[in-house]
């Protein structure tokens, strides 16, 4: 046996691997910055040690989990999915707000630890759509057939939407359209799919303008050929998210309402999150090309980054390593996500390329919207970023999803 | 029905997801682009411009002394103190430093740095020897203010005018020198965070506050304590409503001492410049100046008094009289007399020479809203103006104003521009600006200046300012009793009682105006303002550092009709300043009784301490001499004199001891040695 084959057996995909570890000690270096302040706070100066110490524990599941065969992962999915649902049920009981994210009841307090359970739900839901999926001889041809993965994924995504925690259902949202991408679902069926999201989005927008895309829904459904239930179903979803826009639009708590105000226009509300965007955009356009140095950036040292150590991370990178760090850490997450698809494409079976591809799903959402919304081009959903933002079960889940992929790496080299 | 198979194959796929992925890096990197290459320089100004906190570094005000260098009003820096109980290195160190400095207690301090909670400012302000001791506490913030006190006390209070804790003057001479006093603010740049704090020692560049300059009045403290103190008790005496006190040196126009008591002792302000009154019979004495400098009339001339009733003037007396001089209508106060002489005069010639004197038009002192007082054009005149002016009617004036009419009289002919402010100096105690004596005009010739003085004189001696008199010197003066007009017409039984004058009469030092508003009983301005006067002349006599000349009123004490011993050896028998006081003060004697009237004209004895002034009416009961020690020197000068004895001051400050001994009988007029520090 090889050095390689040696190194393979023990990390997995050694450029994956190195990517991920990488970002992971370079994010507990920022976390630590982040800590750093002109007026000290002692919670967030100790929150380094902490993500070191999830680290750490990330490391060693990493490797367990890397020892466990997928056909037991498999069988595990079922079991793992439902303890999830029932996790996520407690939470919403007993949960409490975690952090600075204090109104919504995410986490669950076991002795010192707070453990915030949607992250390894969602995990588990990215199993549960692999045997699901995998089991599938055929691409689905219609809307119908893909109840089953639709209804795996909303089920979890309500209750963590229930929380209410948008940004991570968001990400629910994106584990989905990734495996139905992913297992050849036609794109008409996809554009199908994702019509009443369109209808609501057009609705808000205006009656003319949903006038208009209804018509030309019409037109797409009669080229398309689709179905009488197709037709009936499709319409009448984008009937009813077209109604039922505005009733839903006020179901919305106050912040989320604002979050998206404030995303179409961020001057209107100055002082919330449009204030944040503000801070962080300001924060890394100050940082220019090189950046203000490693643990001197003023926005962040005087306390203007909002939520500086978790979801506004990048912005403490931007600012304190400038474009060239920004960049190269977008670099890395490119790298990962494209060695995660290259190792999707390759494999044969479909248990082991849906959830590598849920994993890529799950991860571009995290990394998409968070950065997305610290540059300012995307709405604020508290959404981290993954292996740098503080969070230890964020990053214990985002390792079991890489012992994972990495385990399905390493049998794919003997299958 | 066709299969719907637009990209089964997983390459197209994964083209796809690349593309969609590329495409979000690509505009991710591309606003990032945007942001810190292109737009950065801009972010980066936003940024600091936020982080930047322009902050005022308040200069310290200057202080505002008296002629002599005594601090009335002075600032002085305090310190709040906050506490950032995280920032805290040693919870212990800093509690037991709270406990000692802040005088907290445990349980205190034990919640000032309680770690729940992230600011806790400290109630109350702190000195220097605080801040020097928790200064280099982490977590410990210092926030300086400057504070305005007032070293001595409420002394000339009204004059300074309040000033509000931030440092904005709102009148009175603070207000006045306000560009002065107040120096420039310096600027500092800081860091601040979030929550708006600064941060200490985190300046980014500064521009120094430039303090204050001083201000020097003219204002004697001590003059100002005792005229304070006499106009007080002359207020409570008289159940009076309010009265005002300006003594000036009528040779430099400083105002020396100016006080003025309302009935509401908040109200702070010098009402005497601001506030008019109607005169009455004080303004007589340039009616007949102005007859004299005009050649219309002299002393001598005779007028019929119409028996105390005249008709045609609707004017009274309250002492019928015949036939009178003109001098003696001053010396008597006779309304008629002076009335009727006037109507010698043109109206034009009567208002420009109220006007010469300083009537009618501010007098230019360095005061915040002076009145010009009210001197109505002779078109505005009715046919009862011209007699009601010659005595005081129809025209109001502010103290001041009369004060410094009242110069003209005593310094031989010349309006003076009053001043209260004598130099500025900057801190470093370089003069910046003096204010020299301004003569506004010439207004009568001197000989006309000098036979109203001799007039006035006799006025105090022997007219209505009876009370004033002080045996040793002459005072030369004028009472006034005015009733007080309200909405138009005169309010029955209220009237102000002014007694206007200057002092020694021969050689004058001192002019002053003491006015008494709405005095009950003995309204009539020689029986309630004149003892203010006196009082006020003896304690000022007494007191060792007022701006009086003691040797110029050693060497004139009579005047030019002075029939009285002259000092042969005026120091020998009691020393340097003794010889004056204790012949001053022997006067004391002869005030007692109705000496001054059996000293033929009035003139004082100086005696130098050469045994009772001998006198018929002599007081020759057997005083117990108080127990003064203890007192201050003048208090106890005072205390001795109302008991009429004579004093030998010895040493200065407090008094230790009196010699004879407290409690020991002595007859008035007696000697009693004053023995303060540096005594015998």
């Amino acid at each position: 046996m090889s050095f390689g084959d040696r190194f393979r057996s023990l990390f997995g995909d050694p450029v994956l691997f190195f990517a991920v570890f990488g970002l992971s000690l370079f994010g507990v270096a920022v976390v630590y910055s982040a800590g750093q302040l002109e007026v000290p706070n002692p919670v967030t100066a100790r929150a380094w040690r902490m993500q070191a110490i999830w680290l750490g524990i990330s490391l060693v599941v990493l490797f367990v989990v890397m020892r466990i065969p997928i056909r037991w992962i498999e069988w595990f999915a079922l079991p793992a999915y439902i303890l999830g649902l029932v996790a996520l049920a407690v939470t919403l009981v007993v949960g409490t707000g975690g952090g600075t994210a204090a109104s919504m009841k995410g986490w669950i307090r076991i002795g010192g630890f707070a453990i915030q359970p949607s992250q390894f739900a969602n995990v588990a839901t990215i199993l549960m759509l692999g045997r699901v999926m995998g089991a599938w001889r055929e691409a689905p041809q219609t809307v119908w057939t893909l109840w089953k993965p639709i209804v795996i994924v909303v089920v979890p995504m309500m209750m963590v939407l229930a929380q209410p925690d948008l940004g991570t259902a968001m990400v629910f949202g994106g584990v989905l359209v990734a495996a139905i991408f992913w297992a050849s679902t036609p794109l008409g069926v996809l554009f199908m799919l994702a019509s009443p999201l369109l209808g609501l989005t057009f609705a808000y927008l205006g009656t003319w303008v949903y006038s208009v895309y209804m018509l030309l829904l019409i037109a797409f459904l009669y080229l398309y050929r689709a179905r009488g239930s197709e037709w009936a179903l499709i319409l009448g979803l984008n009937l009813m998210t077209g109604t039922l826009a505005w009733p839903l639009w006020n179901s919305l708590e106050d912040y989320q309402q604002l979050r998206i105000i404030s995303f179409v226009d961020p001057t209107l509300d100055p002082q919330g999150s449009g204030y944040q965007v503000r801070m962080s955009t300001i924060a890394i356009g100050s940082g220019g090309i090189f950046g203000q140095g490693f643990l001197e950036g003023p926005q962040k040292r005087l306390r203007f980054l909002p939520e500086q150590h978790t979801d506004f991370i990048y912005a403490v990178i931007g600012e304190e390593t400038g474009l060239i760090g920004g960049g190269l850490v977008l670099l890395a997450y490119l790298i990962i996500l494209w060695r995660l698809v290259k190792l999707a494409e390759r494999l044969p079976d479909p248990f082991s390329g849906i959830v590598v591809f849920g994993v890529v799903g799950a991860w571009m959402t995290h990394v998409l919207v968070n950065i997305g919304m610290t540059l300012g081009v995307m709405p604020v959903t508290g959404i981290p970023l993954p292996f740098i933002s503080y969070g230890g079960s964020f990053l214990l889940a985002t390792y079991i999803a890489l012992g994972v992929a990495q385990r399905v790496a390493l049998e794919q080299g003997r299958i | 029905m066709a299969a719907r198979a637009s990209g089964r194959s997983p390459e197209v796929r994964r083209r796809i997801l690349l593309a969609g992925v590329l495409l979000s890096a690509a505009l991710a990197s591309g606003r990032a682009f945007q942001l810190g290459a292109v737009q950065g320089e801009a972010w980066h100004i936003r940024a600091l411009d936020q982080q930047g906190d322009t902050m005022n570094l308040e200069a310290p005000r200057g202080t505002i002394y008296d002629r002599d260098g005594v601090p009335l009003a002075a600032s002085h820096e305090v310190f709040s103190i906050a506490i950032a109980p995280r920032e805290i290195a040693d919870r212990d160190r800093v509690m037991s430093l709270l406990i000692k400095h802040v005088r907290a207690s445990r349980t205190e301090a034990r919640r000032y740095t309680d770690e729940r909670s992230t600011w806790v400012v400290l109630p109350g302000r702190y000195g220097m020897d605080v801040r020097d001791a928790l200064d280099a506490m982490p977590g410990v913030h210092f926030e300086s203010v400057l504070r305005r006190f007032y070293p001595n006390g409420d002394i000339a209070r009204e004059l300074l005018g309040p000033v509000r804790l931030d440092g904005v003057a709102l009148g009175g001479l603070e207000l006045e020198f306000d560009s002065v006093l107040s120096g420039r603010a310096g600027r500092a740049v800081v860091r601040r965070d979030s929550r708006g704090r600064t941060l200490p020692g985190a300046m980014l560049r500064a521009i120094e506050p430039v303090p204050g300059r001083d201000v020097y009045l003219t204002i004697d403290y001590d003059l100002q304590e005792i005229a304070e103190t006499a106009l007080a008790d002359a207020v409570t005496a008289n159940r009076a409503r309010g009265g005002e006190l300006v003594m000036a040196d009528p040779r430099t126009g400083e105002i020396l001492a100016a006080v003025s008591r309302g009935s509401d002792n908040r109200a702070r302000n010098w009402s005497g410049v601001t506030v008019p009154y109607e005169p009455g019979s004080t303004i007589k004495p340039f009616t007949v100046a102005a007859l004299l400098a005009l050649g219309r009339a002299t002393l001598g001339d005779s007028v019929f008094g119409e028996e105390g009733r005249y008709e045609r003037l609707a004017l009274n007396d309250t002492h019928a009289h015949d036939w009178l001089t003109l001098g003696d209508a001053l010396r008597e106060s006779s309304n008629i007399a002076v009335a009727k002489m006037a109507e010698r005069m043109e109206r034009s010639e009567q208002y420009i020479a109220l006007r010469s004197f300083g009537f009618g038009s501010p007098t230019g002192v360095s005061y915040p809203s002076e009145s010009g007082g009210r001197l109505p054009r002779t078109k505005q005149w009715s046919w009862s103006s011209p007699s009601r002016l010659s005595i005081g009617y129809e025209i109001a004036v502010t103290p001041l104003q009369m004060a410094m009419a009242y110069g003209v009289l005593a310094n031989g002919g010349t309006l003076l521009e009053p001043r209260l402010v004598r130099e500025v100096r900057s801190r470093d105690g370089r003069r910046e600006q003096a204010f020299e004596p301004r003569v506004v005009r010439r207004v009568i010739p001197e000989q006309v200046a000098d036979q109203i003085r001799d007039v006035l004189v006799d006025a105090v001696e022997f007219g209505t300012g009876r009370q004033a008199g002080l045996a040793t010197f002459r005072v030369a003066g004028k009472t006034g009793t005015a009733r007080i007009a309200e909405n138009g017409r005169y309010r029955a039984g209220a009237y102000t009682a002014s007694f206007a004058g200057f002092f020694p009469a021969g050689d004058p030092q001192v002019v002053f105006i003491v006015k008494l508003d709405e005095p009950h009983g003995e309204y009539y301005g020689g029986l309630a303002a004149a003892p203010v006067t006196r009082a006020t002349l003896e304690a000022a006599l007494a007191a060792r550092n007022t701006p009086l000349d003691r040797a110029a009123i050693a060497r004139s004490p009579v005047g030019s009709t002075a029939e009285v011993a002259q000092p042969g050896r005026p120091d020998a028998a009691t020393g340097r300043v003794g010889g004056s006081s204790a012949a001053f003060l022997g006067s004391a004697a002869a005030m007692h009784g109705s000496a001054s009237r059996a000293i033929g004209s009035g003139f004082v004895r100086l005696t130098a301490g050469s045994g009772p002034v001998p006198g018929p009416e002599l007081d020759v009961a057997l005083h117990a001499i108080p127990d003064v020690s203890g007192m201050a020197m003048r208090d106890g000068v005072r205390r001795l004199h109302e008991e009429g004895l004579r004093l030998h001051l010895e040493g200065h400050g407090r008094v230790l001891r009196t010699v004879p001994a407290a409690g020991v009988e002595v007859k008035a007029g007696s000697v009693v040695r004053v023995i303060g520090a540096g005594g015998a």
